[in-house]
């Protein structure tokens, strides 16, 4: 069987095309933020990438020994953000702040068996490295917000469910509960599994207001107010719970208020994460769309150390979306075939050639087949007309087109094929709805 | 994923229906219609847009995960079982069983289970043993089966297993008994993850009065 590995995937056509545009709009809207593009190798070496990995995300990295260099092992990327914090501390080191940085990647993480989880993850993301304070993370949230709109959704089907780690690591820091016990409940707190969570309090000891408090944490979410019923019992609790106070006043001053859902007791996302997390999900999509957080200690991990914050759009989980029911392989090709007759290839290719300068996608013929055969295969393969050239015709201007589906015939000047054809509404249905 | 307003509920076929319903009853959504000889698949919730989604118990999680349905109810054998990416926030106490190892009587007088190091094991749940036996440090030989677990000690398949027992009865008809239990089970609520954040107006009610209703 020639297969590929689970958890991998072909794009075919339209959902390649789509993954395409999707990508592309997102670094033109990125650029017009501000943001520079940097693309990054997709092979690291392990003990570098490791750094930055938290004991989930060892599991899911891939590696594999340098065949060059004495088996040093190394790893393909299983993350972006980490990469931009690498080169921002080392390359771009002495640029001054903040320096905002984009890019569209593939990051490959074994697969975990399941629907939809994939060894190859498609995100499209932005990082502000060098800004702390709420009006950095309100320009990120902002930004992602207006990437689900430019990506073609609505912003009233779009939420922001807001956390910031920094409470739940407040509440976990006065626990201080044996590593066992920091799992536990973290396990718990990830499935909001409030009778796990007691059980795992209880199992492991913890006492006091910290643990009253931890009860509370899966239930804390909801509109914004949700805030005001988490309980503070630390500095550290009450600095996160103020700098998210001040991180939602600056969205509110962005007309984001409606768009806002908060969830303190969310543990979910990369261990790097040290203050406000965000994920991004639209109406109708039963997955994230987006996801993203600060880190203001992973730069330093690598030698300079600088606050940052940033966000990736999840393209896989939204190319979902868009090929809910129909045409996931809808072929694209050529919108004109021409047909020349026997020897005029050149004068086929000159022709399709003066139509792909109006726009129209169109290709000539390369083998010898009767027109007829043309016509069936533009039928199948979706071609919206075959150009017939007369024998004797080098650079004719009027041609015999036929359409593929009806048969019909007519006499057709390059202009009016380029009337028709060119920015097909029918490929931009399919690609940009 | 389930439109906007409207709330699909995921309810399993079987012993926990009836409780089920009854507690969502009690939490403002009456889906009593699906308790009928009614052979469809989606039932209006009485006096409310919710619908609900009758489906076997293996199932839930999985239509609940991809936002087939917003919440659901499930075994929390099930959960542990597949592992998948849900809220699970509320214990509704529902279906109340233990999963535990049996062997056979006689077996059992001579057996003592804390100097096990090499053990053959019968089950549903592989996911679940080899992960407790892992924990214990025994090494699990298992083999999958999916229903009838109490024939293989009596065949000679091989002489332990791993089931649910809730009265015990028909472990005692079949001459084995329980040696070890792995963990209580009981039906639990479960959330997409998606719906908690975009329906927490709808959702986070609800599990309070479940919550209460149980």
């Amino acid at each position: 069987m020639i297969n590929t590995p689970g958890g991998t995937r072909v794009l075919l056509f339209a959902e390649a095309e789509l993954k395409e545009w999707m990508e592309r709009e997102l670094l033109h809207l990125f650029s017009l933020w501000g943001y520079s593009r940097i693309t990054a190798p997709a092979v690291e070496y392990l003990d570098i990438a490791g750094k930055s990995l938290d004991d989930e995300g060892k599991k899911r990295i891939i590696t594999f020994g340098d065949p060059s260099g004495g088996g040093r092992p190394m790893a393909l990327r299983s993350d972006v953000t980490p990469q931009i914090a690498r080169i921002a501390s080392t390359m771009l080191k002495n640029r001054p702040a903040p320096l905002r940085l984009s890019y569209a990647e593939t990051a490959y993480r074994t697969a975990a068996p399941g629907l939809g989880r994939r060894m190859e993850v498609y995100q499209a993301g932005v990082e502000m490295v060098g800004a702390a304070g709420p009006s950095a993370d309100a320009e990120i949230m902002a930004l992602g917000v207006e990437s689900l709109i430019k990506l073609g959704f609505e912003k009233k089907d779009i939420s922001l469910a807001i956390s910031h780690i920094g409470y739940i690591e407040g509440l976990m820091n006065q626990l201080s509960l044996s590593t066992a016990g920091n799992t536990a409940v973290r396990g718990a707190l990830l499935r909001k599994d409030t009778k796990g969570l007691d059980q795992a309090l209880q199992t492991f000891g913890a006492n006091g207001s910290a643990s009253e408090a931890m009860k509370k944490a899966p239930s804390l979410f909801g509109g914004v107010g949700v805030i005001d019923k988490a309980p503070i019992i630390n500095e550290a609790t009450e600095s996160a719970v103020k700098s998210l106070k001040s991180t939602l006043k600056s969205l509110g001053g962005l007309g984001l208020t409606d768009a806002i859902t908060i969830d303190l007791g969310e543990v979910r996302g990369f261990g790097y994460y040290t203050g406000v997390t965000f994920e991004g999900f639209v109406n109708g999509v039963s997955r994230r769309a987006l996801s993203g957080g600060r880190y203001d200690k992973l730069l330093e991990v690598y030698g300079r150390e600088r606050p940052a914050i940033g966000f990736a759009v999840d393209v896989d989980h939204l190319l979902e979306r868009f090929f809910k029911s129909e045409n996931k392989d809808e072929y694209i090709s050529a919108d004109a075939l021409v047909v020349s007759g026997e020897g005029g290839f050149s004068a086929a290719m000159a022709f399709a050639e003066r139509l792909r300068e109006g726009g129209v996608r169109a290709a000539p013929n390369v083998v010898e087949r009767a027109l007829a055969e043309y016509v069936e295969y533009a039928k199948k393969m979706k071609i919206k007309a075959v150009l017939h050239l007369k024998e004797d015709d080098t650079a004719g201007d009027i041609v015999k087109a036929i359409n593929p589906i009806t048969g019909e015939e007519k006499n057709v000047s390059v202009e009016d094929v380029i009337e028709e054809l060119s920015n097909c509404e029918e490929r931009r249905d399919l690609i940009c709805r | 994923m389930t439109s906007h307003d409207s709330l699909v509920v995921a309810l399993p076929k079987g012993r926990v229906l009836p409780p089920t319903v009854a507690v969502f009853k009690v939490a403002g959504y009456d889906f009593s219609e699906t308790l009928g000889d009614s052979r469809k698949l989606i039932f209006d919730a009485i006096g409310s847009s919710a619908k609900a989604l009758v489906i076997r118990a293996q199932d839930v999680a999985v239509y609940v995960e991809n936002g087939a349905a917003d919440v659901g109810v499930v075994g929390s054998d099930v959960l542990l079982e597949q592992g998948r990416d849900l809220y699970e926030p509320l214990d509704l106490g529902l279906g109340r069983c233990s999963m535990v190892v049996a062997e056979p009587k006689e077996l059992s007088q001579r057996d003592n289970p804390n100097e096990w190091t090499h053990i053959k094991i019968a089950t549903k749940y592989p996911k679940i043993t080899q992960a407790h036996f892992a924990g214990r440090g025994v090494q699990l030989e298992l083999i999958k089966l999916y229903g009838s677990m109490e024939l293989a000690p009596l065949v000679g398949l091989c002489q332990r297993i791993v089931d649910l027992v809730s009265t015990g009865e028909t472990l005692r008809q079949n001459g084995l008994v329980e040696v070890e239990t792995i963990m209580e089970v009981s039906a639990r609520l479960v959330v997409n993850r998606a719906s908690l954040k975009t329906k927490s107006k709808v959702i986070g009610p609800l599990i309070e009065r479940l919550a209460e209703a149980v």
